[in-house]
C-alpha cells in the first residue's frame, strides 16, 4: 500500500522506533513534565470551559449584530451564529501554565468590526460569570485588531473576522477556514486575522503524527526559550516559525519518536542551505480569489523588508504568515513573522 | 544568524550524547548565559514614557525597531556580533525632580524604582502585553566606562547614583575614558514640577550584547545610534515631552540585578569575565575569533563631563584594547 507522503520530498527515513528510542522518548516526556511545560488537567479543563462560554457569547453577539443591522429580519436573527477558533500554542497543543489563548471569532458578512468592538465587550461582560472578565482591553487600531482580556484568570487574545461570502455560517462542527474562497472580499487585515487559524490548522494537517510533532515542538520551544532565541519581533524565530521547522522534520521522519525528531531537528537545521526556504507543502502561487497573498507554509530567512513597519500592538498577533508569494502579491505592509532574521547574515 | 547556528551546533552535540544515553535531556534545556557570561559589553535601549498607556505604545514600537538597530550595529567594522536579548525589561519609577527624572530616562538609573504595594518586587521579562510593572530594587545601571577599573564590578548603589551619573559622551574611546552614554534632550525634560510631586516614569529596557572584532581600538557608535534614534523619534507615534529614548553602554559587571535569576552569578570584574567572553558567543562570522582583550587598566578614571547634552541622541560606546 502506498502511504501518503507529507511534504515536498519523500521522507529520509521511515524506520520504526527502536526500544532504546522509545525509552529516550519517555525520558524526554518526563523531563518536559519536570520542567513544568505541561499544565494540570484541571487547568486545561478550565480553558475548555472558557472556550465553551466564548462560543455562547459569540452567538449572542452575532445575533445582536444581526438585530442591529436588519431588525425586521427575524429569520436572520434567529439563525445567526458565530464560530470560535483557536490558533497559536493552544491550537498546536503546546501550551503550558499561563499561556495566552489565541482565539478568533468568525462571523457572517453583515457583522462589522465596529460592532465587534462595540457589542462584543458588552455581551462578554454580561454573560460571563460575575467578575470573571478582567483587564478588558480593546485595541481596535492594532495591526490585527484585537480585544484582550482575562477570562477566569486565563489570558485571551481575541481577534475577529467576518466572512464576506457567507450570510450565515454553516452548522457543520467540522467546518474549517481552509477554503481559500472564504478569503474573497477580505482586506489584508482581515485575511491576516484568519491566517493564524489557517496556518496552525495547516501545520497540523501536514505532519504525519500530530502527537509526535507536539511533543517535539514542546521540546524545541523550551530549548529556544532557554537559549533566548525565541521572539519573532527581535529577529529570532517565533512560535509559528519554530513550529514549521519542527513540522518539516516530522515529515522527513514520519515514524520516528519525538526524541529522534528533536535530535534530527538540530542536524537538519544546522545543515540547511539557508536561505533556501523550509517548505511544508508546494507553494500556492497567486491566490486566485483575493488580491492578497495567501499564506504558504514556508520559512525562509531572506525576505525581510528591513524596514517592515510593524505596528506596536501587533506584537502578539498572528502575523506570521504571508510570504513566499510572487512579488506582485507581496504585501506592502510588514511581512512580520516569517520575515525574521531580516538582514542577518546566515553563515 | 550566527547565534542560532551556534545554538544548533550545541544542540547537535547535546542530543547526540542524549541519544547515546550519555547525558540526560535536562542538559538540552540549560539556560542561556547572555547576561552571566555572554558578553563584556552591552548596549541598552531605554524606552520610557510618563504614562503607562504611552509606554505601551512607545515600548511596543521601540521593541519592533530594535532589530533594525542591531542590523546597523552589525555593519560597524568594529563589531563582530550584536545579539539582542529576546525580551525587554519593564520597570516603573518615581522621581522627585528633574535631575532624577533625567537619570532614569536617559541614563537608565534604577535608583528610583517604584513597587506597587500589592506587587512582589520582582522584575521579569515581560510577557507580551498585559505586563504589570514589576521591579526590583536598586542597583542602578548606569554606564561605566568599560575601562575604568575601579568601578567595575560593583553595582552602583542607589545612594551613589546621583553623584555618579556622568555626562555623556558620544564617542568614547577607550583610551580617553570618557563616560559613555548620553541622553535626552533638554527639552525632553519635564519643566516645571514641584520638587515634592512624584513623577511616574515607565521604562522598558532592551539589551544588546556586543562582541568586538579582535583588535578593535575604539568604538564610536554615535552614527548608528543617532540615525536609529532619529528614525524612531520621527515616527508619528512619538510624543515629544512624554516619550523618551536613550541608549547607553553597560558593562557586564554593571548589569542590573533583575536580569539575573537567583542562583546565577553575575560577572565579576576580574579575569573571570575575560574568559567567559569567549564562551558563549564566539560569533564566528566573517570576522575573527572571539574578542578578548583586556580592557582594564587602560583607562583613566574619569569620564566626566564632556559634551553633556549637546547631543540629543545617546551614544554608547565600548572600548577595546
Amino acid at each position: 500500500m502506498s502511504e501518503r507522503i507529507y511534504g515536498v520530498t519523500p521522507p529520509i527515513s521511515t524506520a520504526l522506533p527502536t526500544e532504546e528510542e522509545k525509552r529516550l522518548n519517555n525520558e524526554l516526556h518526563q523531563e518536559l513534565r519536570a520542567q513544568g511545560t505541561f499544565e494540570s488537567p484541571a487547568e486545561t479543563e478550565k480553558r475548555k470551559e472558557v472556550l465553551r462560554q466564548l462560543e455562547k457569547i459569540t452567538n449572542v453577539f452575532v445575533q445582536r449584530a444581526a438585530a442591529e443591522k436588519e431588525p425586521k429580519n427575524t429569520i436572520l436573527i434567529r439563525d445567526a451564529v458565530g464560530r470560535v477558533f483557536t490558533y497559536g500554542s493552544y491550537r498546536l497543543g503546546v501550551y503550558g501554565p499561563g499561556s495566552d489563548m489565541d482565539t478568533l471569532v468568525v462571523a457572517p458578512k453583515y457583522v462589522s468590526v465596529d460592532q465587534y468592538f462595540r457589542i462584543f465587550p458588552q455581551v462578554l461582560v454580561e454573560m460571563a460569570p460575575p467578575a470573571a472578565i478582567t483587564d478588558l482591553t480593546p485595541v481596535p487600531e492594532a495591526f490585527v485588531p484585537i480585544i484582550k482580556f482575562e477570562f477566569s484568570g486565563i489570558s485571551i487574545d481575541l481577534i475577529f473576522c467576518s466572512i464576506q461570502t457567507l450570510k450565515q455560517l454553516p452548522d457543520d462542527k467540522n467546518w474549517s477556514l481552509a477554503d481559500n474562497n472564504l478569503l474573497r472580499g477580505l482586506s489584508e487585515n482581515e485575511v491576516r486575522s484568519l491566517n493564524g487559524t489557517r496556518v496552525t490548522d495547516d501545520i497540523l494537517n501536514l505532519v504525519p503524527e500530530p502527537a509526535t510533532f507536539k511533543l517535539a515542538l514542546r521540546a524545541i520551544k523550551l530549548w529556544a526559550q532557554r537559549k533566548a532565541i525565541y521572539a519573532n519581533i527581535m529577529g529570532y524565530p517565533g512560535g509559528v516559525a519554530w513550529a514549521m521547522l519542527v513540522a518539516r522534520v516530522c515529515q522527513l521522519y514520519p515514524k520516528a519518536t519525538s526524541a529522534v525528531v528533536v535530535n534530527r531537528f538540530f542536524h537538519i537545521m544546522l545543515k540547511w542551505p539557508w536561505p533556501l526556504p523550509v517548505l511544508l507543502k508546494d507553494i500556492e502561487y497567486g491566490c486566485p480569489v483575493t488580491r492578497v497573498a495567501v499564506w504558504n507554509p514556508k520559512v525562509s530567512f531572506l525576505l525581510v523588508p528591513a524596514d517592515a513597519d510593524v505596528s506596536p500592538q501587533s506584537r502578539s498577533m498572528p502575523v506570521t504568515e504571508i510570504t513566499g508569494c510572487p512579488s506582485s502579491h507581496r504585501p506592502t505592509r510588514p511581512c512580520a513573522p516569517l520575515t525574521m532574521w531580516a538582514g542577518h547574515r546566515w553563515p | 544568524m550566527a547565534v542560532i547556528k551556534e545554538e544548533l551546533e550545541k544542540g547537535v552535540q547535546v542530543t547526540e550524547d542524549i541519544m547515546r544515553g550519555r547525558r540526560p535531556w535536562k542538559d538540552l534545556f540549560t539556560k542561556h548565559t547572555f547576561f552571566t557570561s555572554g558578553f563584556r559589553y552591552y548596549l541598552t535601549v531605554i524606552a520610557s514614557s510618563r504614562t503607562k498607556k504611552d509606554q505601551n505604545i512607545w515600548s511596543g514600537f521601540i521593541e519592533s525597531r530594535v532589530r533594525l538597530l542591531v542590523n546597523k550595529l552589525e555593519m560597524h567594522p568594529s563589531i563582530a556580533l550584536a545579539r539582542p536579548f529576546n525580551k525587554g525589561y519593564d520597570r516603573e519609577h518615581r522621581c522627585k525632580n528633574n535631575a532624577q527624572f533625567e537619570e532614569v530616562v536617559s541614563l537608565g538609573s534604577l535608583a528610583y524604582l517604584y513597587k506597587p504595594p500589592a506587587e512582589e518586587a520582582k522584575t521579569e521579562p515581560k510577557q507580551e502585553v498585559k505586563t504589570e510593572i514589576k521591579q526590583e530594587n536598586g542597583v542602578s545601571v548606569k554606564e561605566e566606562r568599560p575601562e575604568v577599573k575601579g568601578e567595575d564590578g560593583m553595582p552602583i548603589k542607589r545612594e551613589r547614583s546621583e553623584e555618579t551619573q556622568l555626562p555623556p559622551a558620544n564617542d568614547i574611546k577607550p583610551e580617553s575614558t570618557d563616560n559613555d552614554g548620553v541622553n535626552v534632550k533638554l527639552e525632553d525634560i519635564p519643566e516645571k514640577r514641584d520638587e515634592d510631586e512624584e513623577m511616574a516614569i515607565y521604562t522598558t529596557n532592551h539589551y544588546i550584547g556586543l562582541q568586538l572584532v579582535e583588535g578593535a581600538k575604539s568604538l564610536d557608535l554615535s552614527r548608528e545610534v543617532n540615525d536609529w534614534k532619529a528614525m524612531c523619534t520621527n515616527n508619528e507615534l512619538y510624543k515629544e515631552g512624554s516619550m523618551f529614548l536613550s541608549i547607553q553602554h553597560v558593562k557586564n559587571t554593571a548589569l542590573p540585578d533583575d536580569v539575573f535569576e537567583p542562583g546565577e552569578t553575575r560577572p565579576r570584574p576580574a579575569k573571570k569575565s575575560l574568559k567567559r567572553v569567549a564562551s558563549e558567543d564566539p560569533g564566528n562570522r566573517q570576522t575573527q575569533p572571539p574578542a578578548k582583550r583586556q580592557v582594564q587598566g587602560k583607562a583613566p578614571p574619569a569620564a566626566q563631563q564632556q559634551q553633556q547634552q549637546q547631543q540629543p541622541a545617546s551614544t554608547a560606546a565600548a572600548a577595546a584594547g
